[in-house]
């Protein structure tokens, strides 16, 4: 929409930036999520980039109540007077690579607010991917004010992780224990998490939730430093959501006091890059494997000709890129 | 156009999934006003999103700053009203005058589906509205419509 | 008009019925009701075989009230002609009631605008261009005192199509009963106070289900104690059936909503059932299937006596009976050749009468395209007195009982209906099944099934997919209000504000607050009264969206998760 970002000088974007200009920050977030734009506009976003921002991802299955929570802790922090960003993450769909970004919607009150910025984003990958732009995304809100940035993560059956490597908090997001969400305990969340929000409280099944974090916890080989916190909430009604927001803080300061505030951002960034390293390189790959002599390989294999483990060998010494041998 | 591949964690071993990356056309669909008939636009929204548009759905109960506020926020190339109370010669002015007062007009594509009487698709046309629905358009022939007038009015096109 | 092609397609699809009945098959392979249920050929004694007429039918007037809960129903009185009305400002509905109840109409019943709906003033941001559109505008207690100019609140009964600010708007009726020297004990009529079904129809809602069905409780609790002639609330399946349910589920889910009215106001306030039941009243949809809906209706009035007497205990002969109101279906009326919508009515309106109906409302031919004309209206109302007193349909008590198909039929939505309530019922109630989202998912079920039908020529509408016009004319002015009205309705707020003491309206919000947080801090488990606060609110000229916006202070917007 508008405005022409290659027009602006590194300083003047900065400089609108911090000045609150919305239209530019989101245009600069859409730029971060287009892979076939030209990202030069993007340098000074990530030069003037401090890491001042909190970043609290929430994660957990679907429809355990995630916007509803999140729609409340932005209240909750605007009354504290923080500015807050939202970064609502959804899956595309590999077979049409639409999406319905419907989390948006439980926040919308918060639309007219001018120290509240939310941004959908569709996964633009399979189930579960993190967008390529929330990496971006987060500096550019950072930069753009926000004190606080909360990231709802992809809800899936399976829990998906991945959005932890982006925050400082990783807050997982509960309901009344069911299946699904047992399954998740099993499957290794208790090493990202920091806390744990039991979301529809009101329903008396949650206090089974509860005991099977606690049980998951006791038996995890991984001892954290900060004891997870385990809040009750009801989002629906609000309750619990100020407990939720002091248990954040409370992390907050925890990993301030031992200096890994700054490490976490480090590592996001590290973590960034390889993401993007190893993505490209995988989809030059794809694009190399159209190669008529590649194609001639795979159509060996198809008719019984060769083993896969010969034919990759062949296909690598074909590929025009070097990653060493096997 | 470039193909990419997105990486899926689960645990620590790396997934790859092969993906068309086309930057997809951003949809906003809103309704305005106080209506409540929501059923419409989420058939539609549906139907736009298995047609490999991305939907932002930003539900009942939006003022014309709203729409304007989330248009921008999310940097959508479509802005879809849905409005069926008859309250659209008052609402649909004010929103394209909101966005047009922001410079946005003319780089955003704004339809309009509902009980509009005949008469007054003019008045809508006049005040800036690229497109209009009556109950019975069919999802592809939306899909259509908003595909050709991206292409035409802002420059996107999409293989 | 019909023009050559069309005309030449009729002829050859009565062709193919002819040619079809020849070999002896059917026009179709299968009749089905709007429920989906089949429908045989013939209906013999057989079909009603073991249905026990004292147990399972019983004469009208007695339990469980099947054939009617009067046992002289319209031969003794004519059902009330309600014709649901208002636009504009309050003098312009004022004048329109007159010119109603001159052309017949024996009871008010009072339609108000989106902004008034939802609870907020016509001055607030998203009021705009909703004043006064689809029905009147009232904001204080001076647009009540306009709205009812020279009609005394004890000469005639009202409705009020209101939910969300049910409580100040009865608050404001009342007081202006009182400042006219007419004792509240004598006033009657009906709120619709039925916030529940709200959440899955109309989304007129602004906060949570347990924050409205404190509120909309809470009214009938006020009411039962001091207006004994007001019937307290008009638990709705009209609005569930607009939005696409099925016949089946409109009658199912209505009755879950009551018996979770009822459960409220006996395990919460702690009432005693017979107090406050026999002032319930029900509001039904009459749609297109003539038949279904004349079971339907009938089925419900079987189903709650039983429910009413079973689940509750209720022993007053009134609390069991189901009084209801109908509406014509809105949804059924064509946009294409709306003149034919008349027959719709007369046909809809007749399937209501013969099942039974206390009020009813017979909506205009011109409703699909616009707010209705006056010259519409008039001839919906006068549908109403052919149906009363033209074609010997109120001779007789429920006519259709006795029929083997109509009685067979009445059984199947009972029993289908009686099933659906009870997973409900296993679902934790009615409030609970919004939250999990099983009525949003049934109906945009229910509403794509008939759509499909719809599609494939299943589901005939004629106009829209049996014949369709050349050409979409139509030989009225639709109905336009005066684009100033809202300028001036909000000139009119302006100074409506200036001039009352600050001090009191933020006394009384206060309070309103406050009593808002006690039952948000215990979760409504011990509800404190409201209604007596609003009656302050009003005196000290508090507008009503000041009112609704002190208690969305404290219980938030509630907004659903879009469930596609």
């Amino acid at each position: 929409m508008g405005i022409n970002l290659k027009n602006l000088s590194d300083g003047e974007l900065i400089k609108r930036l911090r000045g609150g200009d919305k239209p530019i920050a989101s245009k600069l977030i859409s730029l971060a999520e287009d892979p076939t734009e030209d990202h030069t506009p993007l340098e000074a976003v990530y030069k003037e980039y401090r890491g001042d921002a909190h970043i609290v991802g929430l994660i957990g299955p679907f429809g355990v109540g995630k916007s509803t929570l999140i729609n409340r802790l932005i209240g909750a922090y605007r009354k504290k007077n923080y500015n807050v960003g939202v970064i609502a993450i959804d899956p595309t769909s590999p077979l049409s690579h639409g999406a319905l970004l419907g989390d948006r919607v439980r926040m919308q009150d918060h639309t007219n607010d001018k120290d509240v910025f939310i941004r959908s984003m569709a996964s633009r990958g399979g189930y579960g991917a993190v967008p390529q732009g929330v990496g971006a995304a987060i500096k550019i809100m950072d930069i753009f004010g926000c004190d606080i940035i909360f990231l709802e993560g992809v809800g899936a059956g399976q829990l998906d992780i991945s959005p932890a490597r982006y925050v400082h908090t990783v807050v997982v997001v509960v309901g009344p224990m069911m299946g699904d969400d047992i399954q998740m305990m099993k499957g290794g969340v208790t090493e990202y998490a920091d806390i744990y929000a039991v979301n529809k409280a009101d329903d008396p099944k949650s206090e089974t939730a509860v005991q099977v974090i606690k049980e998951a916890l006791r038996y995890s080989s991984v001892k954290k430093e900060f004891l997870p916190k385990i809040v009750k909430t009801v989002a629906t009604s609000g309750d619990g959501v100020g407990e939720l927001a002091s248990s954040i803080e409370e992390h907050k300061r925890f990993i301030e006091k031992r200096g890994r505030y700054g490490e976490r951002v480090e590592e996001q960034l590290r973590s960034e890059l390889r993401d993007m390293i190893v993505t490209d390189l995988v989809a030059r790959m794809q694009e190399e494997l159209k190669d008529e002599r590649i194609q001639q390989i795979f159509e060996e294999v198809v008719d019984r000709e060769m083993s896969t483990y010969l034919a990759c060998k062949k296909c690598i010494g074909l590929l025009d890129l070097q990653i060493g041998n096997r | 156009m470039r193909s990419r591949m997105s990486l899926v964690d689960l645990g620590s071993r790396p997934y790859f999934e092969m993906v068309q990356m086309i930057k997809p056309i951003k949809v906003l669909m809103a309704k305005p006003g106080l209506d409540g008939h929501d059923r419409g636009i989420k058939v539609v929204s549906r139907g736009l999103t298995e047609s490999g548009f991305e939907v932002i759905y930003a539900g009942l109960w939006n003022t014309p700053e709203m729409i304007v506020e989330t248009a921008i926020q999310e940097d959508v190339d479509v802005i879809g009203l849905s409005i069926l109370s008859g309250a659209h010669d008052v609402l649909i002015p004010a929103i394209t005058g909101a966005l047009e007062g922001r410079g946005l007009l003319e780089n955003v594509v704004v339809l309009v589906g509902g009980t509009i009487p005949l008469e007054d698709f003019d008045l809508l046309k006049r005040s800036g509205v690229d497109g209009i629905f009556i109950p019975g358009t069919t999802i592809s022939e939306i899909a259509v419509m908003i595909k050709r007038l991206v292409k035409d009015k802002i420059g996107i096109e999409l293989k | 008009m019909i023009g050559e092609e069309a005309g030449k397609k009729l002829i050859k699809k009565a062709m193919e019925e002819r040619e079809r009945a020849k070999k002896g098959l059917e026009r179709r392979d299968d009749f089905e009701t709007l429920s989906w249920v089949p429908v045989k050929r013939i209906y013999t004694p057989e079909d009603v075989r073991e249905l026990n007429y004292d147990k399972d039918v019983g004469r009208p007037g007695e339990y469980p009230y099947t054939r009617g809960i009067y046992p002289n129903m319209f031969r003794g009185r004519i059902w009330t002609i309600r014709m649901f009305s208002g636009l504009g400002g309050p003098e312009d509905t004022n004048r329109r009631w007159k010119e109603l109840m001159a052309h017949g109409e024996t009871g008010l019943s009072t339609a108000f605008d989106f902004p008034t709906i939802n609870g907020i003033d016509s001055d607030d941001p998203l009021a705009l261009g909703e004043v006064g559109r689809c029905g009147v505008s009232v904001c204080t207690f001076e647009d009540m005192e306009s709205l009812f100019s020279g009609i005394r609140p004890d000469e005639i009964t009202v409705n009020f199509t209101i939910n969300t600010p049910a409580e100040y708007i009865l608050a404001s009726y009342f007081a202006l009963a009182k400042k006219r020297g007419i004792p509240i004990s004598k006033v009657g009529g009906t709120t619709q106070n039925d916030s529940l079904k709200d959440f899955y129809s109309q989304k007129h809602y602004r906060f949570s289900p347990e924050a409205h069905l404190y509120l909309n409780t809470d009214l009938i609790r006020y009411c039962t104690k001091n207006a004994p002639l007001w019937n307290t609330i008009s638990i709705s399946g009209y609005h569930i059936r607009e939005a696409g349910s099925t016949a089946l589920q409109e009658l199912a889910w209505t009755i879950a909503d009551g018996v979770e009215f009822v459960r409220y106001l006996t395990e919460r306030w702690k009432m005693d059932v017979d107090s406050f039941a026999p002032r319930l009243s029900f509001f039904w949809n009459a749609h297109d299937n003539f038949f279904e809906e004349v079971a339907k209706f009938r089925a419900a009035r079987k189903i709650w006596a039983e429910i009413m007497r079973d689940w509750f205990g209720a022993k007053n002969p009134r609390s069991l009976m189901c009084r209801f109101h109908v509406q014509t279906g809105g949804c059924t009326l064509t946009y294409q050749y709306p003149e034919t919508n008349i027959a719709r009515v007369a046909i809809q309106g007749m399937a209501a009468v013969l099942g039974g109906c206390q009020s009813l409302h017979t909506d205009s031919y011109d409703e699909a395209i616009c707010t209705p004309t006056d010259k519409a209206a008039d001839i919906a109302t006068l549908t109403q007195r052919i149906l009363a007193y033209e074609i010997g349909a109120t001779d007789t008590v429920d006519p259709l009982g006795g029929s083997y198909y109509v009685e067979w039929l009445t059984r199947e939505m009972t029993e289908g209906a009686m099933r659906e309530i009870e997973k409900i019922e296993k679902m934790g109630g009615a409030t609970k099944a919004i939250l999990d989202g099983y009525f949003w998912r049934e109906i945009a079920k229910s509403a794509s099934e008939y759509q499909g039908k719809i599609e494939k020529n299943e589901i005939i509408k004629v106009g829209v997919n049996d014949i369709k016009p050349e050409s979409m004319e139509y030989s009225f002015e639709p109905l336009r209000i005066p684009l100033d009205l809202e300028e001036k309705r909000r000139k009119w707020l302006k100074e409506y504000r200036e001039n009352r003491d600050g001090n009191k309206i933020d006394t009384i919000l206060d309070t309103l607050r406050k009593t808002a947080e006690e039952m948000h801090d215990n979760k409504f488990d011990e509800p404190q009264p409201m209604f007596e606060h609003m009656y302050e609110a009003v005196n000290v000229k508090a507008t009503m969206g000041e009112v609704m916006d002190a208690l969305q202070d404290v219980f938030g917007r509630f907004r659903e998760p879009p469930i596609f």
